[in-house]
């Protein structure tokens, strides 16, 4: 019953779960994609 | 840390992280776009195609 108190969206705990298992690895991949670029541009323009 | 969506609504979500890193590319993009040395379309690299063949027929003793 008091775990019902913080649940302001109505997700299920699977559908967070599945939700957060696509998540981060899309967080993760585009990071990876930020860095990637930023490492050719700093080939391009050494900026420092 | 899955339960953060049983706090944040993941559509919501989604949406203004779109949102924002629209935004934000295209804001760091024009803002290089408007200087001298981080232009990339301006900075003569690799050296245009004219200018090239110019300097290719010239050390070739060719007229243009």
């Amino acid at each position: 019953m008091a775990e019902q108190g913080y649940n302001l969206t109505g997700m299920s705990d699977e559908e967070a779960k599945e939700f957060h298992s696509i998540f981060m690895p899309s967080m993760y991949g585009w990071f990876t994609l930020v860095v990637g670029a930023h490492i050719l541009t700093h080939l391009r323009f050494p900026w420092h | 840390m899955y339960k953060l969506w049983l706090i944040l609504d993941p559509r919501r979500t989604l949406a203004t992280i779109a949102g924002f890193l629209i935004i934000q590319g295209l804001l760091i993009h024009l803002l290089l776009l408007t200087t001298v040395d981080l232009n990339w379309h301006e900075d003569g690299r690799p050296v245009p195609f004219k200018a090239k063949a110019r300097y290719d027929r010239s050390q070739q003793g060719l007229p243009y």
